[in-house]
């Protein structure tokens, strides 16, 4: 798969990167899904809205390794892909950013980054140890790359801002080959001006051929970033819209009213 | 404890709050030991010459490894939130295992001293493996509070460890044993020093130089965050009690060499001691913060406080209300920093 270079509102070129299939998620007699199907083509900036509950943090769970479906499959660039943990969708070229970032609060910002994913090398052939010179540079390279500014990457992420940690949490994503990206509500905790800050680099990353499916209660946000909107409801899925040629009163009801 | 008060920056009270600032930052980093081991130090040794004698300081570092060993293994509980009640009977049951291989190898052929300690001491290690499987299994798997379930495991190892011995000392160990183990001092050194400086390098590397000692702090500091971050939670969780116990089995053999016997209620305060030493050292109760080598300097600090109040000629059953106190004071020192930590946050 090679990146397309795009104008700044990404035409997506139409072929499927993540087909998801009749997906059944229940938390004992509650169906958070309800058979549910959405497709994520390449190149392409997909919303995914709906009421509180809806069931879009399952669905993102599901698709990022972090949940096991109990119906459903999942195609990844056309391959039928076994998500069990969110090293296989990792490795699928998936990353998420979850409803409650993920971090852990008394770790610096490259431990955060490497969480799980730690940079090792063999002394003397044998033993194991950490590369935290490598992992350090490259959390630097990361950050510079997405052009985010932080005081200071060795205290822990417990004393940064709101919108500090939400960028360490975001520069986590670009670690490896990364071809999707799924945010649950990346804009909720921010203020407006660091809310913008998150929508442009999402443009920014998707002119590089990244993917996005992004979940948002902002219409605004939704109206002015998406390519398409997919609305679910009660655990399933109401519809897939164009953006373009739908108004927000148009989305509205189809999230209030579950009807196109 | 200043207040944060919003001064313009004047000279007077900018270096003093500089003062404060970095006073707070090296708090929060390691708590206050630095400054109770120095109150200690200064403490005893103006109450009684004899503190500071070589002779006295040789005995605080024998008597502190063992200490220090079992406190590098109840620090490991801590760091991924959670405690173990039961080394102090993980200790005693090891003993008693320990002493009753060695004493049925040499029964067998008692020309083999080195074949009786060598299936002993793994035999102690084993013992502690496998209790520490237990706790890790019923913790990470069965989700019983860590408490709970070690308190649990201290009732049934301490049963077990006194229904083998018959609550007698069990004899019948080589001389070799505690020749080596507990007596020799290579270059001046004890061998319960060095073997505690051993037991430290292994846990430094581990804990600050491999991604398991990231992954076991990562636990500790947010356990959700860690499995979205594709860590297997239950693996890492069990291994950190499997790694503590089997250090406190260590701990057990070495303490069974000193005492020559095996003994079911070896060890009885260590899980008191240990508590404090760690919290005393600024390993958190809330999981992932700590630092191994400060776990050493508490150790040694509580080591410190129990030889200096036997010089003092301060009473056993005084000693253990002196204890209990430092230990809830090094709690609420720890819920003091926390909040400072949250403060520092919110400016
Ligand atoms: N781990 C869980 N155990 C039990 N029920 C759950 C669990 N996770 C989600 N649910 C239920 O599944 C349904 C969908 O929840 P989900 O978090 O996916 O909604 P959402 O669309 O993300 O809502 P919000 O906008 O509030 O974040 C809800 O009824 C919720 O109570
Ligand atoms: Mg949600």
């Amino acid at each position: 798969m090679s990146p397309v270079l795009a104008p700044s509102r990404p035409a997506s070129t139409h072929t499927s990167l993540l087909r998801a299939a009749g997906i059944v998620k229940a938390f004992g007699g509650n169906r958070a899904l309800n058979g549910v199907s959405i497709d994520v083509r390449e190149n392409e900036i997909m919303a995914l809205v709906g009421d509180n509950g809806a069931g879009k943090s399952t669905l993102v769970k599901i698709l990022s390794g972090a949940e096991v479906p109990d119906e459903g499959t999942i195609h990844v660039s056309g391959r039928l892909a076994a998500i069990q943990n969110p090293h296989d969708a990792h490795d699928l070229g998936i990353a998420t950013l979850h409803q409650h970032l993920g971090l852990v609060d008394c770790f610096d910002v490259p431990q955060n980054v490497f969480l799980g994913r730690e940079l090792s090398t063999r002394l003397l052939g044998v033993l194991p140890v950490l590369r935290r010179t490598e992992m350090l540079e490259r959390t630097k390279e990361l950050l510079r790359e997405l052009d985010i500014r932080l005081p200071y990457l060795d205290r822990p992420v417990s004393t940064m801002s709101g919108g500090q940690r939400q960028a360490v949490a975001i520069s986590r994503l670009l670690l490896g080959d990364i071809k999707l990206i799924i945010m649950d509500e990346p804009m909720a905790a921010l203020g407006v001006h660091e809310g913008q800050k998150v929508l442009d680099l999402i443009s920014r990353l998707s002119r590089r051929g990244i993917s996005f499916l992004i979940v948002s209660h902002n219409m605004e946000h939704v109206m002015s970033i998406s390519n398409r909107v997919a609305v679910l409801k009660n655990g399933n899925l109401v519809g897939v819209v164009p953006t373009e040629g739908a108004t927000r009163q148009d989305i509205t009801s189809m999230i209030i009213h579950g009807r196109v | 404890m200043s207040e944060q008060a919003e001064v313009e920056p004047r000279s007077p009270t900018d270096s003093l709050r500089r003062l404060s600032a970095f006073g707070r930052r090296f708090f929060l980093a390691g708590g206050i030991l630095p400054l109770v081991l120095v109150i200690a130090i200064v403490g005893f040794a103006l109450a009684e010459p004899r503190f500071l004698t070589y002779g006295n300081l040789f005995n605080v570092a024998r008597a502190a490894s063992f200490l220090v060993i079992v406190s590098i293994g109840q620090m490991i509980t801590l760091l991924v939130r959670g405690i173990d009640m039961s080394i102090g009977s993980t200790e005693a049951l090891v003993s008693v295992c320990v002493a009753l291989v060695m004493a049925t190898v040499l029964g067998f052929d008692p020309d083999a001293p080195w074949l009786a300690i060598a299936a002993g001491i793994a035999a102690g290690l084993a013992v502690g493996a496998v209790v520490g499987a237990v706790n890790g299994i019923g913790i990470a798997v069965f989700n019983v509070n860590p408490f709970i379930m070690t308190v649990g495991m201290l009732s049934i190892l301490s049963g077990v460890a006194l229904t083998v011995s018959g609550g007698m000392p069990m004899y019948g160990m080589p001389k070799q044993f505690g020749e080596i183990f507990a007596y020799a001092a290579p270059l001046g050194i004890p061998a319960p020093v060095l073997f505690a400086a051993g037991v430290f390098v292994i846990m430094f590397y581990i804990l600050n130089w491999t991604a398991l000692g990231r992954r076991i702090y990562a636990l500790g500091g947010n356990i959700v965050a860690s499995r979205l971050a594709g860590i297997s939670t239950r693996l890492h969780m069990v291994l950190a009690y499997v790694m503590c116990s089997t250090i406190v089995a260590f701990g057990g053999i070495l303490l069974t060499a000193r005492v020559g016997t095996g003994e079911a209620t070896l060890a009885s305060t260590h899980v008191l001691e240990s508590i404090t030493a760690v919290v005393i050292a600024g390993v958190s109760f809330f999981g992932g913060i700590g630092r191994v080598g400060n776990v050493v300097l508490g150790a040694f600090f509580v080591t410190l406080v129990t030889n200096g109040m036997n010089l003092l000629r301060v009473p056993s059953y005084q000693q253990l209300i002196v204890l209990g106190c430092l230990l809830i004071l090094a709690v609420v020192i720890d819920q003091v920093r926390i909040r400072m930590m949250q403060q520092v946050r919110d400016e």
